[in-house]
């Protein structure tokens, strides 16, 4: 935004802040292309769009608390900042969940989308960082688990036990480094 | 796509009507402890509650509105401190009558009117500010007000009108003249 858009986005939005409803239009016509740049920076398609949208809507939801004194587009691009945490929380959330279901599958399905299959090496990656900080017993009990192996000369009763444990300590390492199961 | 984006100004415009009757809420707030001081001070909880609606009505709507309505609201309720506060104050720290003396409620409604009208009419003239702003500046004075100066009852009331008129009026002929 060059100087001029930027006072007249001041101008706009001070207006609009005490209550003058013809300058809704300029701050929304101005704010709209701005918000969506802002949040395509930070988010991939329609994370950006939404989080564009949210932010626009808090804009003008906030507008009647702008403080003429301040920089109107440092105090716009705060809330809008704010949006993208938020959206980019709720999409790291959303790839743990899938985690915890479909996205091995995804990952040995040939007709995956590469973003699938881009999540699905993320994630392998995250198992395999988790695996690493466990115990190298716990590890190689969880990796023996997941190919349906037992340990020659393990009970099934104690491979079972040492099982739960590793799944104990991976699920509190995973809350640990991701912040969810 | 132009659907959309008339659906999303559609969205901005409630968040912003609804921002706007948020901030006359938060403005309104201030009347609650106007009305407790009214009526612990006066004991007369109809007539309070009555005021005190109408004030908070009045100052909701006002913010809502904006601009000139909007500052109309906020210097009528600081205009109406005075005749809340005065009468108050005097009934709590004062004996109403001593031997050769006694505290006329309705003077000093009055005299602290005269204060807030001037405050009004001082507004009113350095901002040029219209006609309906100041009439609804004057209406949220005159409710403020009436929340201290129903102590002296309808005298009370008729002082405080009285003296918001009398401090006003002068400044905002001189600003037609």
């Amino acid at each position: 935004m060059d100087q001029a858009g930027r006072l007249r986005l001041q101008d706009d939005l001070a207006r609009l802040g005490a209550g003058d409803r013809a300058a809704f239009h300029p701050v929304f016509a101005a704010l709209l292309p701005l918000l969506r740049r802002f949040a395509y920076r930070s988010l991939p398609g329609a994370d950006a769009e939404d989080a564009a949208q949210e932010a626009l809507v808090k804009v003008f939801l906030r507008a009647s608390e702008f403080d003429p004194m301040r920089d109107a587009l440092s105090w716009t691009l705060g809330i809008a900042a704010f949006e993208i945490r938020t959206a980019r929380r709720r999409r790291g959330r959303r790839r743990e969940v899938d985690a915890d279901s479909a996205q091995l599958a995804v990952q040995h399905d040939p007709a995956a989308s590469p973003e699938d299959a881009a999540i699905a090496a993320d994630l392998d990656a995250a198992i395999d960082a988790a695996l690493a900080s466990l115990p190298p017993a716990d590890a190689a009990t969880l990796r023996a688990f997941a190919m349906s192996e037992r340990p020659a000369g393990v009970a099934p009763a104690t491979f079972r036990k040492r099982v739960e444990r590793g799944i104990a300590r991976l699920r509190e390492q995973w809350r640990t480094t991701h912040g969810r199961r | 796509m132009a659907a959309a984006e008339a659906l999303l100004q559609a969205r901005a415009r409630r968040a912003y009507e609804t921002g706007r009757v948020l901030l006359g809420l938060r403005r309104a707030s201030v009347v609650v402890p106007m009305a407790a001081l009214s009526l612990v001070a006066c004991g007369r909880p109809a007539a309070t509650a009555l005021a005190a609606g109408m004030l908070a009505a009045s100052v909701i709507v006002l913010e809502w509105r904006g601009e000139a309505f909007g500052r109309g609201a906020r210097i009528g309720l600081l205009a109406g401190t005075a005749p809340l506060l005065l009468p108050v104050i005097v009934r709590a720290t004062v004996h109403a009558c001593s031997a050769s003396f006694c505290v006329s409620y309705s003077a000093l409604c009055l005299a602290s009117g005269v204060i807030g009208g001037a405050l009004l009419g001082s507004w009113a003239v350095g901002r040029g500010v219209h006609g309906q702003a100041v009439a609804a500046a004057g209406a949220v004075a005159s409710l403020a007000g009436s929340l201290g100066c129903m102590v002296a009852g309808v005298g009370g009331l008729v002082g405080l009108l009285a003296g918001l008129g009398l401090g006003a009026t002068p400044l905002l002929v001189t600003r037609r003249g």
